[in-house]
């Protein structure tokens, strides 16, 4: 890299040849000026990191160091040591909270990457007027989610609602269901709205793996007489390990962080039966009710942000251990174990 | 007749082409089925934004509205604040853009080359706020940060959301930038341009199709954004963006009357962003799945 972009800087230092300068005189010119250009890129450069510093760096710092303390926003803050970590494992409902957001994260994972996978496969048949398809299923994905929280709203309406009027014309109701007014429908809704809203973005990253596996990969599969079912076990599946890895990681993490359409659509309700780890320390900050408790919520937040950083790095370990003897292996020797055979 | 061979040979490849039409129109069908589903909400959403309250309140299924009217749209605009809130959104989407993309060019350039002192280490920083998370946990000191700034107003909202877009841009910025070929600085450099003339004749024009990219995310992104104008404007309704605005009319507790404005209201929201993300959908799609790889 030094060597690269030393390369412009000694030809621009006064040697319109491009011929490196020799002498020492050349080499002293050449270093105030390179001395004084990486100052100038220096100052642009923390200039343009302003905002990041200010407001995303700084903060992490702000929220850690509050959880230490007892603070209402009024007066000053005072040390508390570990006392809101300690209320913080004492509070139930937080745990509760936390249990949601693990059931939210896994009841939407488990539907939407099976289901991912199969829009995949069927839209990389490329059959004709089927690319359409992909734009539909991004669609959900570029709209606000928050938005789609209070449509939704209005759609799971218990009274004349809409879905309640169509499942009831299908005959599958046979009487109004109050989806957001139970703990477990209402999770249900959260559940299946953010399959909704997120299958589409994982449809397309399969989508992207199925196409750099090779063909001719499965032309010789079917030459040896492999099913479709067995081709996409022994050949799709394990291809497409490092898109799934990729996949599993981001839903996770993404699902974790779940706000937006928590807040909007049921608002962790009825009775906090459908809060999440942020919607529920979220009120601590900001609620009239039970707000402007900073010390605690930055607390829950400094173990929201813990909870989130292990799940993800003990699906990555699991990840990794299962690569070792998994069947990727066994495809690997399967198919040479073919090539040998031929 | 012909013999057996050649019957036999005549009909497997019947059998199998029947197998695979039959598989092509089972695709088709999973792919509609599925495709509905996604439509199905906006497509309700939007036949009953034009649908008198009455009507909201009790057709049910109904699909197309009995008496069409536009009345939502006009009483939203006029008497909601919704012409107020589409202004502020406008200006934060404008605001984020414009810094996003000046600052993703730049560090992403600066970066990219390795001409800024400690690189490697802000890089390093960067990387690790994407693990850490912002988001919610720090929304409080974030907006602490601004009051304490004076800038508890849209010019705070524009300024936290680029920050949390600032890392994953610059990253999609610097990978672009390295694979530029060196030639041409270095010829700027030659005809005696400095790191700002560079970066202004040669760099950004080169940077043009990725900075579109960031451009189309940035405004998706400050568009839909939620989470941070609420917080700023929890205390201020007239600097409420679009998507605020319309949470407003839910979460009032006589919400049941407002459906009519809410709707109307989500749709000023989605018709727009889904207009550009027709017009652009390859920069979208491009970005998101790169963006979130990185992120």
């Amino acid at each position: 890299m030094t060597v690269l972009d030393r390369a412009p800087l000694t030809r621009g230092a006064g040697t319109p040849g491009g011929a490196e300068p020799k002498s020492p005189a050349g080499r002293h010119r050449f270093d105030g000026w390179r001395r004084r250009e990486r100052r100038l890129a220096g100052t642009i450069g923390f200039v343009a990191l302003i905002p990041f510093v200010l407001f995303a760096l700084v903060p992490v710092a702000y929220v850690v160091v509050l959880s230490f303390m007892r603070y209402n926003g009024v007066g000053d803050p005072t040390w508390v040591g570990i006392h809101n970590y300690a209320l913080a494992f004492a509070d139930s409902s937080w745990w509760s909270s936390v249990t949601n957001t693990l059931v939210l994260a896994g009841g939407s994972i488990i539907i939407e990457l099976p289901l991912a996978l199969l829009l995949a496969v069927l839209l990389n048949r490329a059959l004709r007027w089927t690319s359409g398809f992909r734009t539909v299923f991004f669609l959900p994905h570029i709209v606000s989610i928050a938005v789609m929280g209070v449509v939704f709203f209005f759609i799971l309406r218990p009274v004349d609602g809409i879905l309640n009027g169509i499942l009831r014309g299908m005959g599958v109701l046979s009487a109004d269901v109050d989806w957001l007014g139970s703990g477990p429908t209402a999770m249900l809704s959260l559940i299946l709205v953010s399959v909704w809203s997120g299958f589409g973005i994982n449809t397309i990253f399969f989508l992207v793996g199925l196409q750099t596996i090779p063909h001719d990969v499965y032309e010789s599969a079917s030459l040896d007489g492999a099913s479709g079912w067995q081709q996409f076990r022994a050949i799709t599946l394990p291809m497409l390990t490092p898109v799934m890895r990729i996949v599993v990681m981001l839903s996770i993490v993404f699902s974790l962080r779940s706000f937006d359409l928590v807040k909007t659509l049921t608002n962790g309700g009825p009775a906090g039966q459908t809060d999440v780890m942020f919607t529920y320390l979220f009120e601590y900050f900001f609620s009239l009710q039970r707000g402007s408790q900073y010390g605690y919520a930055s607390a829950l937040a400094v173990i929201a942000s813990v909870i989130i950083a292990v799940v993800s790095i003990i699906y990555l370990a699991m990840s990794r251990a299962n690569e070792q003897r998994s069947d990727f292996g066994d495809a690997r020797r399967r198919r040479r174990e073919e090539r040998n055979a031929r | 007749m012909t013999s057996r061979t050649s019957v036999k040979r005549r009909r497997a490849p019947q059998s199998y082409r029947l197998r695979r039409t039959l598989g092509d129109w089972a695709t088709r069908a999973v792919l509609t089925a599925v495709g509905a589903a996604v439509l199905f909400p906006f497509v309700y959403a939007f036949f009953a934004s034009f649908k008198p309250l009455p009507e909201i309140l009790s057709s049910g299924a109904r699909l197309l509205p009995q008496e069409w009217t536009l009345d939502n749209y006009f009483r939203a605009w006029e008497q909601a604040g919704f012409a107020q809130y589409f202004q502020n959104s406008l200006i934060v989407v404008l605001g984020v853009t414009v810094f996003d993309v000046v600052i993703a060019s730049l560090l992403g350039y600066l970066l990219g080359r390795n001409l800024m002192p400690f690189g490697r280490t802000i890089q390093g920083v960067m990387a690790a706020t994407l693990f850490v998370g912002l988001g919610t946990a720090t929304l409080y000191p974030r907006f602490v940060i601004a009051s304490a700034l004076g800038i508890d107003n849209l010019v705070g909202v524009i300024l936290v959301e680029v920050s949390g877009l600032t890392v994953i841009h610059v990253f999609l910025t610097r990978a672009f930038v390295s694979t530029l070929p060196m030639e041409l600085e270095e010829a700027a450099r030659v005809d005696g341009n400095g790191l700002i003339g560079t970066y202004r004749h040669i760099v950004f024009p080169l940077l043009r199709p990725i900075l579109f990219t960031v451009a189309i995310l940035a405004f998706e992104s400050a568009w839909n954004n939620f989470q941070i104008p609420y917080v700023f404007t929890l205390a201020s309704p007239e600097l409420r963006t679009l998507v605020v605005g319309v949470f407003a009319l839910r979460s009032t507790e006589d919400g049941s009357q407002a459906y009519d404005l809410m709707l109307a209201g989500a749709m000023l929201i989605i018709i727009p962003v889904t207009i550009v993300f027709l017009l652009f959908q390859k920069h979208f799609i491009a970005g998101m799945t790169e963006g979130s790889v990185k992120g």
